[in-house]
């Protein structure tokens, strides 16, 4: 049957991925009523992850449709080999009457699956993730509110594809761009925000496993801190994984104004943020932490 | 607020006695608070309630807010209004839970009956709307009149004109999106393997695709404060324009911000501009503080890359200037184009050293006067839109 809560969670966890109990909850919900997600935050809280880790949980096949803007149905959906058609056509020559060829080389056979075609074909449950859905422009999120609401596809020269499986949809957005109310209506909806201190610690332990216990409480405390000072690009889950990676990597005995300085790349992402974060800015950020490294 | 003699009800009862129509009156309920609750909505969240264990009120609480909201701003609204019912009434311990920390919460602090108070709530104005105008009021704003009935025809036609050009001109950017068409662009492959086959497979034709021409979304921040005054009346032109034309959001900011376009919707220009200023509105100037509440409250739904946005102010600004610089290169970095009217620039001795138009300055496209017809008259061919 399908997975409880607690089940979800876990499941999350096998891959890695710490979620709390309310996104388990969407997560559970979402697969029990076959129901599009939609998950919003900011970048780098981890929206992706949630369809690779459910992917991984399921064992299904994660299919990825990273939206644009000018993205149209052609690169969504289903475009035909037209290479195949030419040499069919060819191959009929001056003989062959028209409208025959013609319903021919619109078959199945020539025809290209695009991510949404599919996610909608395939044989077993996948999981569909339409990444930054909001890059994507109006006319686009217009049609993909009717593949979300019946899962089915009209293609014009074969007719209407159905799904076979109900894939588990999984949206997600930076809110670049207002969605529509209609798309939104669709999905359950789960807003991410940056993980607490604790939630932080769990997820570097659980992403790098040998990490020095010391370094991850001094990165989370440090990070923490920064996400609270107004920055233009606050760091993400992503970027404080990279920053532990790199004071790992170099060999720092414990995370000091110096080492933050150097690695500081790794986690902040702006000039203007990085300007603003001078020696004596980093110090003040690491001393309130545990043991002030600084004679 | 709440009724604390009514007899209370245990946290819940509601919801376990009947939990379709307590899902009804939550419905009822968020759409009082102004949450646009659709059919489709109700019908999933009683879903949702059906795969839910009903003992767990968190699990309640989380699988409903997934089926009832649908931005962030959405949250803070369910979380009340579910909480409110759910038979909490502190609001601050409200907020806390909100944030999901673990635990059920026992049946804690006696409430009023959800049902009559929920109907006073309605009444009440939400958090959200008076957060729109910002909370800078104060009684000390005083009233300001003045007349906007002393424009000649003659100018405004000229300035009807003008707008017309600058209209015209704003119409050019091209899309991402290609359609069918030009003779320059990328072959359609599509259309033209279409056309092969009627050829026996020659492809005497190649079809072409282009970009699209996509017409641009106009935001318009106008200062009404007292030092911009004298130029109020090409002000309530650019007001007046934007009744008419499709996709343009007017503000007006002193120390707060307006939404005006809802109001220049309702009545005639003349009359919103009359009871805005009942408000109080111009009286003082924070622009980086009306900037962060643009920002705040419709810069995810107006800015994008078709949005031009126009800020009409002479820079002079009495709070702070970090404010304004930081609202600033956000916005540039969200719009197309930012382009900032100052009047005060019709002086040839003029150079731009009030701080805040200094900190804004390096966040403008285009830095030019509106103090005239003829400077106003410049402008369309400042906003050179390539591409």
């Amino acid at each position: 049957m399908q997975p409880g809560i607690e089940q979800t969670r876990e499941g999350l966890l096998s891959q890695g991925y710490v979620a709390d109990r309310a996104l388990a909850t969407t997560v559970h919900l979402a697969l029990a009523l076959e129901k599009p997600m939609l998950v919003e935050g900011a970048a780098g809280v981890g929206k992706t992850e949630i369809a690779k880790a459910l992917a991984g949980w399921l064992g299904s096949d994660l299919i990825r449709l990273q939206c644009y803007e000018g993205l149209d149905v052609h690169t969504a959906l289903y475009e035909w080999n037209y290479q195949k058609q030419l040499l069919r056509i060819r191959l009929e020559g001056d003989s062959a009457d028209p409208a025959d060829v013609e319903r021919t080389i619109y078959g199945p056979e020539y025809l290209l699956e695009r991510p949404l075609l599919q996610a909608i074909r395939s044989e077993d449950r996948v999981v569909l993730l339409i990444d930054e859905v909001d890059r994507a422009d109006e006319e686009f999120e217009a049609f993909l509110l009717e593949v979300l609401s019946d899962f089915q596809i009209s293609v014009p020269e074969l007719g209407t594809i159905e799904a076979r499986t109900r894939p588990v949809v999984v949206l997600t957005s930076n809110g670049t761009r207002e969605l529509s109310d209609a798309l939104r209506r669709r999905c359950l909806y789960f807003w991410i925000d940056y993980p607490d201190a604790d939630t932080e610690l769990a997820i570097l332990r659980s992403r790098l496993p040998d990490v020095k216990e010391a370094t991850a409480r001094d990165v989370v405390g440090l990070v923490q801190g920064l996400r609270a000072e107004r920055l233009s690009k606050p760091p993400g889950i992503a970027e404080t994984i990279d920053f532990v990676s790199a004071i790992e990597a170099m060999g720092a005995e414990s995370v000091d104004g110096e080492t933050v300085s150097a690695a500081l790349g790794a986690l902040v992402k702006d000039p203007a943020d990085f300007a603003a974060l001078d020696r004596s800015r980093i110090d003040s950020l690491l001393r309130p932490d545990a043991d002030p490294p600084e004679a | 607020m709440a009724d604390f003699d009514t007899p209370l009800a245990k946290p819940g009862e509601g919801f376990r006695t009947d939990p379709d129509r307590w899902v009804g009156r939550l419905c009822l309920a968020l759409r009082a608070e102004g949450l646009g609750v659709a059919l489709s909505e109700s019908v999933l969240a009683g879903h949702c309630v059906r795969s839910l264990d009903r003992d767990d009120e968190w699990d309640i609480f989380n699988g409903l807010r997934a089926a009832f909201c649908s931005s962030e701003g959405d949250l803070p609204v369910f979380d009340r209004c579910f909480w409110q019912l759910w038979g909490e009434t502190l609001a601050s311990s409200t907020e806390q839970r909100a944030v999901g920390t673990e635990g059920p919460v026992g049946p804690g602090q006696p409430e009023g009956g959800a049902g009559p108070e929920l109907a006073e709530r309605a009444t009440e104005p939400s958090d959200l709307r008076s957060e729109a105008f910002g909370s800078a009021y104060s009684a000390a704003e005083h009233l300001t009149r003045r007349s906007f009935a002393d424009v000649s025809d003659q100018e405004l036609r000229e300035l009807d004109a003008w707008i017309e050009r600058l209209m015209l001109r704003l119409s050019t950017r091209r899309s991402r999106r290609m359609e069918p068409g030009g003779r320059r662009g990328p072959v359609d492959l599509r259309r033209s393997a279409a056309s092969a086959v009627r050829t026996e497979g020659e492809w005497v034709r190649l079809l072409r695709r282009r970009r699209r021409r996509d017409p641009p979304r106009l935001v318009v921040l106008c200062d009404v404060s007292g030092s911009m005054e004298r130029y109020s009346r090409f002000l309530v032109r650019f007001l007046l324009a934007t009744g008419r034309a499709r996709e343009i959001e007017t503000f007006a900011f002193s120390t707060r911000l307006t939404h005006l376009t809802p109001w220049l919707v309702r009545s005639r220009v003349d009359d919103a501009l009359a009871e805005l200023r009942a408000r109080g509105w111009s009286s003082g100037t924070r622009i980086g503080e009306s900037l962060e509440t643009f920002l705040r409250l419709h810069g995810r739904s107006m800015l994008g890359q078709r949005t031009l946005v126009v800020i009409l102010s002479d820079g002079l600004d009495q709070g702070e200037v970090e404010p304004l610089e930081r609202a600033m290169r956000e916005i540039q970095r969200r719009a197309r184009r930012v382009i900032w009217l100052n009047p005060l620039l019709e002086s040839s001795r003029y150079a731009p050293e009030a701080r805040g138009m200094r900190a804004a300055l390096p966040h403008v496209d285009v830095f030019a006067s509106a103090h005239n017809l003829a400077a106003l008259r410049e402008l369309p061919d400042l906003l050179r839109l390539q591409g």
